[in-house]
């Protein structure tokens, strides 16, 4: 495993492509869980808002050959110069150096969407509306994390809300330092195949550490450098050769060229 | 020293500057973004003490543990139960379960229904007026099933009201809608020659599953099976269905075959199996009655002959049948996704005939004896009527039409209900808490409790291996307006009950036997249901969170049976079915509609981040298409129109190279313009597209597509 640049904790995550099923529970998990709000009617693909979002990628096969993988991406969290954050001119966009992870603080956002050109993960999302709920479901809100006003953009932070909670329960209870599973983001708890491993890198013991360091584990886009701290990890070989692709291509352009 | 004018400007300007240096002026401009961000626009989120509550999802059969966190009396997040024995896991539609309260489409008074074109308008009335008018069709109707009840979740305490109220009807029948259950059960018992009772599939303990059509890897508990299995060994799964449907996806091996052409596929797997002695020979000629005619009918369809009929390989024919023979235990099944039709009778028998051939049934990892539910049954004093297919009632018999929705509803094509009823003399009032499906198509809706907000009843999924029972306890008080099914039942018929009458003769029942255990849901602990005092304690353990199981049956003798129908006449319904070619095989012209999908009716607004925010799921308005039959004049994204003997639709083209050629692949929801509350524009979708066979079937329909 690469050196530990970061003092203290450095949170990522392994998610096995070979488990995972396309089911959708990470994508809502984590939006009931950082009050992201339902989509506009005229809301697309480009313009909704989904910090944990899954596509279905499917191999250069025609039918009746073709191979899919379901790839969850949600913000990388970039650990050499996150290009997020060097383009902010608000330096709305920080690296926590306690937990290596990428935070995003809406407040000092002017929405002009640098980062999201920046991001090479298309993992940011802009604003377009004020957030709205049908009338009475404001009442489902989460009370630990703060709803975003249009103009700003925002991405996944690993459920800051929670690492503050697990903190704040290891403080009442006389503790320096989580227990290990004390604090995992919505994505990774609800995962119904446990295709999501989430922990500290910097502990090279850990399940998360060692499932990084495996043959099968890759990163998106390493050859740009971000050393994300998200990682994948698959058995198939077309799977892996994946990771140098850019997933935004859209369906027009993976049928025509 | 003076104090000059001077002086004061150097003070002034250095105050000034220095000001900068100190975090006053960042912090106010840091607190003037905060509070420019949460203006009175901006939705705030509850604010209290923070508590969990147990319950159970009602949302489908399944009866999955909801952990459920609130802050004050609000419900905010969902998560499942760990170590619960059923499922451990939710589906997003569970995870959501705590928003229906707040969907866009809630009825919160009676209403009476006006469709024009695609526009449906709710027009409120009183509860009265509903009864009135439902009264008028009851003293109207003169015929022996004129008096209908659809319950679209069979098992219910709720089914047994309403089986109550039909029985104190003169014209009464009672009716389930057709489903893969109904067909299922009617063939495992067709073939049997004396029924040995309810009977579980214990496919978690299979080797290999071959299923038609069900949607086995959509609900993770295989997959989870798989990754606990140890050694590299692992479920296979082969699935056999036109369509490229999840499961298809995630399965080991997809076998597109051409719809409509299962029972062939099925024959063709049953000649492998004998010519290549991979069937439990002493099983089938101990108990079987006719297998001489059933291998002389399995004689006729070689490979060859199968992959002729079904548009597959030979190999893929003899490649199936050597893993089921080979890689046992091994279990075949037959389903379909939601929206998708049911399987023909006759193809039901030939595919779970499979099981037989391969002597599954009563051991592990086959077709397996589940005790019956006596707990239905046990002390009641009245007799309840049988139930009936809906897809088995006379066409234009039906009267008065009431259909229970308010658990959610199956997804079935209007036009089938529609040709049950007495044209322009019939009544159809839905029990349902929104405005959708097959409701927006009554006369009246009454609006009723959505989930969470009543208690109701779990019983056993179908299938399972043990009876199992549990209670979902309300965490809403329904609004004003909402009226309850049982209210208006007794209404109409006085001595028809209440459910918690019902349930608390269920649970009275489970408590007797004295059987099984109690998962709690709170710490995850195991009580034995012997060790509990009281049907009481057991009802509010149960209320608490916890599931009751039932323990294993003791495993019985092996029943008779007859692969075909008895006499020559089954011989030849048999290769009948099988010798069809199904749809989809033809000109280059037609193709075939195959329905796939999510639930359209009651999913939670936020669920426009799978279909609507993403391409994980496709909305009920795209057409998926290889690009060899949409042609050279279709382009991604174009608009084209379905169309069928049906009618038309106008769709987007979304080209896949995935999806077999020939193949229009339609889901039945949902569909975004759903979630907008007024006057919006209801379709049925593609489920009015489709041809209903007499049989009460739809499973493939020729279709056109043509570019707008």
């Amino acid at each position: 495993m690469e050196e530990t640049k970061t003092k203290g904790s450095r949170y990522g995550m392994v998610v096995d492509l070979d488990r995972c099923t396309g089911c959708g529970m990470c994508t809502v998990a984590c939006a009931v869980e950082n009050n992201i709000p339902p989509a506009r009617p005229s809301a697309t693909e480009r313009t909704g808002i989904t910090w944990m979002r899954v596509s279905e990628v499917e191999s250069n096969e025609s039918f009746p050959a073709t191979q899919s993988v379901f790839i969850p991406m949600s913000c990388q969290q970039c650990e050499d110069e996150p290009p997020c954050v060097s383009v902010c001119p608000q330096n709305a966009v920080e690296v926590d150096p306690s937990t290596g992870i990428v935070a995003q603080i809406p407040e000092r956002c002017l929405g002009c969407r640098y980062c999201m050109t920046a991001c090479p993960y298309h993992a940011r999302y802009f604003n377009w509306w004020d957030p709205k709920w049908p009338e009475g479901m404001e009442n489902t809100l989460n009370p630990d994390v703060s709803v975003r006003m249009r103009g700003v953009v925002e991405k996944c932070n690993f459920c800051h809300g929670r690492l503050h909670e697990a903190k704040q329960k290891a403080a009442a209870e006389g503790r320096k330092n989580l227990l290990p599973g004390e604090y995992v983001p919505a994505c990774v708890e609800t995962c119904p195949t446990q295709a999501i491993l989430f922990g500290d890198l910097a502990d090279a013991e850990s399940d998360v550490a060692k499932a990084a360091r495996s043959e099968s584990a890759f990163r998106f886009l390493s050859r740009i450098g971000t050393e994300p701290k998200v990682y994948y990890r698959s058995t198939k070989a077309w799977v892996r050769r994946l990771s140098e692709h850019d997933l935004a291509r859209t369906k027009k352009e993976e049928l025509h060229g | 020293m003076s104090f000059t004018r001077r002086d004061l400007l150097k003070v002034a300007g250095g105050s000034a500057a220095g000001i900068l240096l100190t975090p006053v002026p960042w912090k106010l401009l840091d607190d003037v973004a905060i509070w420019t961000q949460n203006g009175p626009w901006i939705p705030r989120p509850p604010r209290g003490d923070v508590s969990t509550r147990f319950s159970t999802c009602t949302l489908c059969p399944a009866g999955c543990g909801l952990r459920v966190k609130l802050v004050g009396n609000h419900p905010v997040s969902v998560s499942p139960v760990p170590n619960h024995p059923r499922r451990s896991s939710l589906c997003p539609a569970g995870l959501l379960a705590h928003h229906m309260v707040y969907h866009p489409l809630r009825m919160k008074a009676p209403a009476r229904i006006a469709s024009r074109d695609d526009r449906v308008d709710a027009e409120a009335v009183s509860l009265q007026e509903v009864l009135t008018a439902i009264t008028s069709a009851i003293s109207a109707s003169d015929q022996e099933g004129q008096v209908a009840v659809l319950d679209q979740r069979p098992g219910r305490a709720q089914s047994t009201l309403l089986k109550r109220f039909v029985s104190a009807q003169k014209n009464g029948v009672y009716l389930t809608p057709p489903s893969d259950e109904n067909v299922t059960a009617h063939a495992l018992n067709a073939i049997m020659t004396s029924p040995i009772g309810s009977l579980g599939f214990d496919i978690e303990h299979a080797r290999s599953i071959v299923s038609f059509g069900a949607p086995v890897l959509e609900d993770s508990s295989i997959l989870q099976q798989q990754m606990a299995m140890k050694g590299g060994e692992r479920i296979r799964v082969t699935q056999v269905e036109s369509g490229r449907s999840r499961s298809a996806v995630l399965a080991d091996r997809w076998i597109p075959i051409k719809p409509g052409t299962e029972a062939a596929f099925a024959m063709g797997l049953a000649h492998v199996l004998i010519a290549d002695k991979m069937y439990d020979r002493s099983f089938v000629e101990r108990l079987s009655t006719d297998f001489s005619t059933y291998r002389q009918l399995a004689s006729r369809f070689t490979p060859e002959r199968a992959a002729e009929i079904t548009g597959t390989s030979a190999d893929a024919v003899v490649g199936t049948a050597r893993e089921l023979g080979k890689r046992t235990p091994s279990i075949v099944v037959a389903g379909s996704a939601d929206g998708g039709s049911p399987h023909q009778a006759d193809e039901a028998r030939a595919i779970w005939g499979l099981n037989f051939l391969l002597g599954n049934i009563g051991r592990t990892g086959g077709i397996v004896r589940r005790r019956e539910e006596s707990f239905e049954e046990a002390g009641r004093t009245f007799v309840l009527p049988a139930s009936r297919d809906l897809a088995s009632t006379p066409d234009h018999s039906i009267r008065l039409l009431l259909i229970d929705s308010s658990a959610g509803e199956a997804t079935i094509p209007w036009s089938l209900v529609e040709k049950k009823l007495i044209p322009e003399k019939s009544l159809v009032v839905s029990f349902s808490p929104i405005l959708s499906g097959i409701a927006a198509k009554s006369n009246f809706i009454i609006p009723t409790p959505t989930h969470l907000e009543s208690t109701a009843d779990v019983a056993t999924p179908f299938g399972a291996t043990l009876p199992s029972y549990a209670l979902s306890s309300p965490l809403y008080q329904p609004p004003t307006g909402v009226v309850k099914c049982e209210d208006v039942l007794n209404a109409l018929t006085p001595s028809t009950g209440t459910v918690e009458e019902e349930m608390k003769r269920r649970v009275g029942a489970i408590h007797k036997t004295g059987r099984g255990k109690v998962f709690k849901f709170k710490d995850g602990s195991f009580v034995e249901t012997r060790t509990i005092s009281s049907p009481d304690e057991l009802q509010q353990s149960l209320l608490d969170g916890a599931l009751w199981l039932d323990s294993p049956r003791p495993t019985g003798a092996r029943p008779r049976f007859s692969f075909l129908e008895e006499g020559v006449n089954g011989f030849n319904r048999m290769l009948t079915a099988c010798e069809k070619s199904g749809n989809g095989q033809g000109g280059s012209y037609l193709q075939a509609l195959v329905l796939m999908g999510m639930p359209a009716g009651l999913s939670s607004p936020l669920m426009t981040k799978v279909y609507q925010e993403s391409n994980l799921r496709q909305t009920a308005q795209v057409v998926l298409v290889h690009p060899e039959t949409a042609g050279s004049g279709m382009d991604e994204g174009s608009t084209v129109v379905v169309e069928t003997a049906k009618g038309s639709l106008r769709m987007t083209a979304h080209l896949d190279r995935s999806v077999k050629p020939g193949v229009l692949q339609v889901t039945t929801g949902p569909d975004p313009v759903g979630f907008i509350p007024q006057g919006f524009q209801q379709k049925e979708g593609v489920l009015s597209l489709v041809e209903v066979a007499e049989d009460g079937t739809w499973k493939s329909t020729h279709a056109v597509l043509r570019k707008v």
